[in-house]
C-alpha cells in the first residue's frame, strides 16, 4: 500500500493528459503530439516496469532506455519551439551525443542494473537549459497573447519544474538507495511522484490550450 | 549522518522547486506587464488619432463656415446690390428692355446658386438644436429635384438635444453624404430615414431601394464612405451596414446624446 501513490496512482495519472489530447485531437498542434507520444511511452514503460518487478525481474534497464527515449522526444519538442536553424541543429546534435553517452554509460560506467544517476542528471541539466533558452526567447519576443494562453508555456513549465526539482534526487539516487533507510527512500520517491503528477497536470493544461 | 543527507536532498529539491516556481511567476508577471504597456500604448495612439481626426473635421467645418459666410456677405450682397441697380435702371428707362430682364434673371439664378452653396457649406445648425430642421430642409431640396423620393420619419416631439453642435453637424453631414451616394451610384427611387430616440441614444436607420453592393467592395471605398466613418468615429457613434447586390443599401447608426 505504501507504493500505491508512487507505483500505481501517479503512473496511471498519465491517462489524464492522454485522454485530453485524444479528446482535442482536431485542435492539437503538431508539436504537442510529441508530448503525447512521450506520455504513451512512459505509461507503457511504467506498466512493463511494474510487471517485471512483480515477477522478480530487475527493471532498471528500462530506466536507461527510457532516459534515451525521453531525451530524444523532448529534444524534438524543443526543436519545434525555436526558429533559428543553428539552435534547431544544436538541439538534435545534443540529443544524438547524449544518446551515445547513455549507451557508453551503461556499458562502461554504471551497471545497467543500477539507477542511471549520471545520465539522468545530465539529461535534467540539458533540459533545464533548453527551458531557460525558451524563456529567454519568449522574453525577447513577447507576443500579444497573455502568458496563460500560450500552450507551450505550460509544457515548458512542467518540464522545468519536474527536472529542476528532481535534479538533486537523480544526482544522489544511488547514494540514497545504499545509505538511507527504506522508509526515507519511500518518502523521497513519493515526493518525486508528486512532482511527476504536477508535470502531467501541466501537460494536460498544454493540451487544453493547444491550437493548430 | 544518513538521515542528514536525506534531509539535505529533500531541502535541495524543495529549494529548486521554489526557485522554479518563483522564476515562472516572475516570468508571468513580466509578460503581463509588457502586455499592459503595449495595450496602454495602443490606447494612447488611438486617442491621439481620434483627437487628430476631431481637429481635422472641426477645422474643416470652421473653414466651410468661413467660406460660406464670405460668399453670403461678399458675393450675396454685391449681387443683391447689382440687381437693385438694374431694377432702378430698368425703371429709369421707363420700359422693360430685353437685355436688362435677362440680366436680372441670370443674377437671380446666380443668387439662388450662391444660397445653395452657402447652405451646403454651412447648414443652419446652431448650438444643440437644429438637426431636425436641417435634415428636413436637406430632404426637401432633394425631393424638389424630382429624381428620387426621400421619406423622413422623425417625430417632432423627439428632437434630440446634443451635448455639442459637432454631433448634429456630423450626423447631418453623414446623412447628406449617404443621400449623395445613393443619388450618384444606387439608381434608387426611394430613400427612407427613420430617426428615433431611445435610452438617451439617437438611432438612425437609413435605407434605399437601389442596386446595393457587395460588402467586399467596401474595401475600395472612396472618400465619401471614409468621411462617413471618420465623422461617426469622432462622435463616438456605432454603425452597421447591410447591403447585397440588387438588395438596396442600409445603414444603422446609433449615437449617444451625452
Amino acid at each position: 500500500m505504501k507504493y500505491f501513490f508512487a507505483g500505481i496512482l501517479v503512473p496511471a495519472s498519465a491517462v489524464i493528459p492522454v485522454c485530453v489530447a485524444l479528446g482535442r485531437r482536431q485542435q492539437l498542434a503538431a508539436r504537442h503530439w510529441i508530448l503525447f507520444v512521450y506520455l504513451i511511452i512512459t505509461l507503457l514503460g511504467n506498466i512493463l516496469a511494474r510487471y517485471l518487478a512483480q515477477h522478480g525481474i530487475r527493471n532498471t534497464p528500462l530506466f536507461h532506455l527510457h532516459t534515451i527515449v525521453e531525451m530524444v522526444l523532448f529534444s524534438f519538442f524543443f526543436r519545434t519551439l525555436f526558429r533559428a536553424q543553428i539552435i534547431r541543429t544544436a538541439i538534435i546534435g545534443i540529443a544524438i551525443v547524449f544518446s551515445l553517452y547513455c549507451v557508453v554509460n551503461f556499458i562502461f560506467l554504471q551497471s545497467i542494473y543500477s539507477f542511471n544517476s549520471y545520465t539522468r542528471s545530465i539529461e535534467a541539466i540539458i533540459l533545464i537549459l533548453f527551458c531557460v533558452m525558451y524563456w529567454w526567447k519568449g522574453a525577447t519576443a513577447a507576443g500579444d497573447s497573455p502568458w496563460v494562453a500560450i500552450a507551450d508555456n505550460w509544457a515548458v513549465s512542467g518540464i522545468l519544474f519536474y527536472f529542476s526539482s528532481a535534479l538533486f534526487l537523480f544526482i544522489f539516487s544511488n547514494y540514497l538507495l545504499q545509505h538511507v533507510s527504506k522508509q526515507a527512500n519511500v518518502l523521497v520517491w513519493n515526493i518525486h511522484a508528486a512532482i511527476v503528477l504536477l508535470m502531467y497536470l501541466l501537460l494536460t493544461v498544454t493540451f487544453l490550450k493547444s491550437k493548430r | 549522518m544518513n538521515d542528514n543527507m536525506y534531509m539535505l536532498i529533500l531541502l535541495a529539491m524543495l529549494g529548486s522547486a521554489l526557485l522554479v516556481v518563483s522564476f515562472i511567476v516572475l516570468q508571468i508577471r513580466n509578460q503581463n506587464k509588457v502586455l499592459l504597456q503595449k495595450r496602454r500604448l495602443q490606447e494612447a495612439e488611438l486617442f491621439h488619432q481620434k483627437a487628430l481626426l476631431e481637429a481635422m473635421i472641426t477645422s474643416q467645418e470652421a473653414e466651410r463656415k468661413r467660406i460660406g459666410m464670405d460668399l453670403h456677405d461678399e458675393v450675396g450682397v454685391v449681387l443683391a446690390a447689382l440687381r437693385m441697380n438694374m431694377e432702378k435702371a430698368s425703371a429709369d428707362s421707363g420700359a422693360s428692355s430685353f437685355p436688362l430682364q435677362s440680366f436680372k434673371t441670370a443674377i437671380d439664378r446666380v443668387m439662388e446658386n450662391v444660397r445653395h452653396i452657402v447652405h451646403s457649406l454651412s447648414p443652419r445648425i446652431s448650438g444643440s438644436f437644429g438637426f431636425y430642421d436641417a435634415l428636413h430642409e436637406l430632404t426637401d431640396v432633394v425631393n424638389r429635384s424630382g429624381n428620387i423620393v426621400v421619406e423622413v420619419r422623425f417625430p417632432e416631439q423627439q428632437q434630440p438635444v446634443f451635448a455639442d453642435g459637432q454631433h448634429a453637424m456630423a450626423l447631418y453631414r453623414v446623412l447628406a453624404e449617404l443621400i449623395s451616394n445613393t443619388m450618384k451610384h444606387a439608381s434608387a427611387t426611394l430613400i427612407k430615414i427613420d430617426v428615433t430616440l431611445a435610452d438617451n441614444r439617437l438611432e438612425i436607420e437609413y435605407s434605399d431601394n437601389g442596386k446595393g453592393m457587395a460588402l467586399d467592395n467596401r474595401q475600395t471605398k472612396g472618400m465619401g464612405l471614409h468621411n462617413i466613418e471618420s465623422r461617426l468615429t469622432m462622435i463616438g457613434a456605432s454603425w452597421q451596414v447591410s447591403t447585397v447586390p440588387d438588395g438596396g443599401y442600409s445603414m444603422h447608426i446609433s449615437t449617444p446624446l451625452k
